[in-house]
């Protein structure tokens, strides 16, 4: 009976942790999407290995995709 | 068994091909260097470069592999040996080959700053390289820990000889974590710094490079590691602060034998970490009422530590507060204003030919300090609770009719089952049924 109710206990608050990392993740990725959304840099000024180099506005990818002396 | 072999060349196999593809990558840079000629020498990197999203996400598959295998043979095939030989693979992988970069160790910080920065969001393979563990830690206990983590890894390779650390130093210095899990969270945070990297004794091993201090504490810790099983792992590391109370939850978790426990206790020898449990005696009356009462007291102390550890922590902040740059500058823009010295700093000259008003950094400096103040209680409180939880679980009791695998203390090595003289039964079983 007791290691019943101390099972439940631990399985709800093990799906209650999985719930919580479930959020922080989500909220991570939403984050990352609104950021991009509002033309902000998501990789740290760091142009030359971003995936969004070739469709980025931001200054500093239109001088990477220059080059240099141009 | 073949099986198995066939998973971890795999596993080596995508670790050599993602390597060299990042290698490939590290020749370009941001801005080439510029075309004029001078004396100057262009320092070397000591931080890994970072990579194309594609290559992240195959450590992130990597990750997801050793963290599925390592599951597997800790709690189904119970293989000590096979789980040492992942350890290897893992240190070279995630060690000496991806430089200990990303680890879920540092994306601490990286989650908080995200919560903290509006403008920062964290790489979605950091994020996944700080939840994946976790979210394993939930169901197969501290798997991450046995065979995956490179820091843990280097440890176990140099234990020697392990002695045993008294109960009430253990319980002591494991408030040390929760300290370090404290400031690395307020240090970004606040944005001063990424704490737990800075001073992370291994990584310099792993870069080859690196700070002269740094390489110095990694040296002790690998030497006091000789005789003290893990002890970065089990004092020091933040993330193995949050692994620890997630396993507790676990829902499968380390068994010491696969049948009956014969009570020889080869188990309890075994283990370098001092994670096994002995069986409980029956608790006597007049003990029970007194621990009842100490209870009691106990957590009447609770709030007065939170209280205490807050208003120390607070207090500090002027100290603290000085791990971050604008702070710094700040100071030593008003001891040079006020004539407490008289040479310059290239900080300090760079922040003058700016032509920013001076009123406005120490403004800055000012709202830093604050966060630091408010962030200080917090700390200080959490570091209280977590205190006085240890006092109390002191005083708490659990029947344990064998001898048992600590969950939360447990990293998952598989020494105990190799100790263990019915596991050797069922090996010797296992093997008479094949045949």
């Amino acid at each position: 009976m007791m290691q019943n109710r101390r099972q439940l206990f631990a399985s709800t608050l093990r799906y209650a942790a999985l719930g919580l990392l479930a959020v922080v993740g989500g909220s991570a990725v939403a984050k990352r999407r609104k950021l991009v959304r509002q033309g902000k840099c998501v990789s740290g000024g760091v142009c030359t290995r971003c995936d969004l180099r070739d469709e980025c506005d931001l200054p500093e990818a239109c001088e990477t995709r220059r080059g240099p002396g141009e | 068994m073949i099986r198995l072999i066939h998973i971890i060349i795999a596993v080596v196999a995508l670790t050599i091909l993602s390597g060299v593809v990042s290698a490939s990558e590290s020749d370009s840079e941001r801005f080439p260097p510029p075309e004029f000629e001078t004396d100057y020498q262009r320092p070397s990197p000591t931080t890994p470069e970072p990579r194309q999203d594609l290559w992240e996400y195959v450590d992130v598959a990597v990750l997801v592999a050793a963290l599925g295998l390592s599951s597997y043979l800790v709690l189904r095939k119970r293989n000590r040996r096979m789980i040492f030989l992942l350890t290897v693979c893992s240190l070279i992988y995630f060690g000496f080959w991806r430089k200990g970069c990303v680890c879920p160790i540092g994306a601490i910080q990286n989650m908080v700053l995200s919560v903290f920065d509006a403008n920062y969001a964290v790489p979605m393979a950091v994020a996944a390289f700080f939840l994946l563990p976790l979210v394993f830690t939930l169901f197969f206990g501290r798997t991450f820990c046995a065979a995956v983590c490179p820091l843990g890894a280097m440890q176990d390779l140099v234990l020697f000889k392990p002695v045993s650390v008294p109960s009430w130093l253990e319980s002591a210095l494991r408030l040390l974590a929760y300290v370090y899990l404290g400031l690395a969270v307020l240090f970004a945070a606040t944005g001063s710094a990424f704490f737990i990297c800075r001073y992370d004794p291994f990584v310099a091993f792993f870069r080859v490079s690196g700070n002269f201090n740094i390489l110095v504490l990694g040296a002790c810790f690998l030497l006091i590691g000789m005789f003290v099983g893990r002890p970065y792992c089990r004092y020091v590391c933040p993330y193995g602060v949050i692994l620890r109370q997630l396993s507790r939850l676990s829902k499968w978790r380390v068994t010491i034998t696969p049948d009956d426990c014969i009570r020889c206790r080869l188990c309890e020898d075994s283990c370098p970490f001092g994670a096994i449990r002995q069986p409980t005696a029956d608790w006597p009356a007049r003990s029970y009422s007194r621990d009842k009462r100490r209870l009691v007291l106990l957590m009447l102390l609770l709030p007065v530590l939170m209280l205490a550890g807050g208003w120390i922590t607070s207090a500090l902040s002027p100290v603290t507060s000085r791990m971050h740059a604008t702070v710094r500058l700040a100071e030593r823009i008003y001891q040079e204003e006020s004539g407490e010295v008289v040479d310059t700093t290239d900080a300090s000259s760079a922040f003058r030919a700016t032509g920013k008003k001076i009123s406005d950094l120490y403004g800055e400096a000012g709202d830093i300090r604050g966060k630091f103040r408010l962030g200080g209680w917090f700390l200080g409180a959490f570091v209280g609770l977590m205190a006085g939880l240890k006092l109390i679980s002191h005083s708490l009791r659990r029947n344990r009719e064998d001898y048992e695998a600590d969950r939360a203390s447990c990293v998952a090595c598989g020494r105990c089952f190799q100790y263990c003289p019915r596991e050797h039964v069922r090996l010797k079983q296992n093997k008479t049924d094949r045949e």
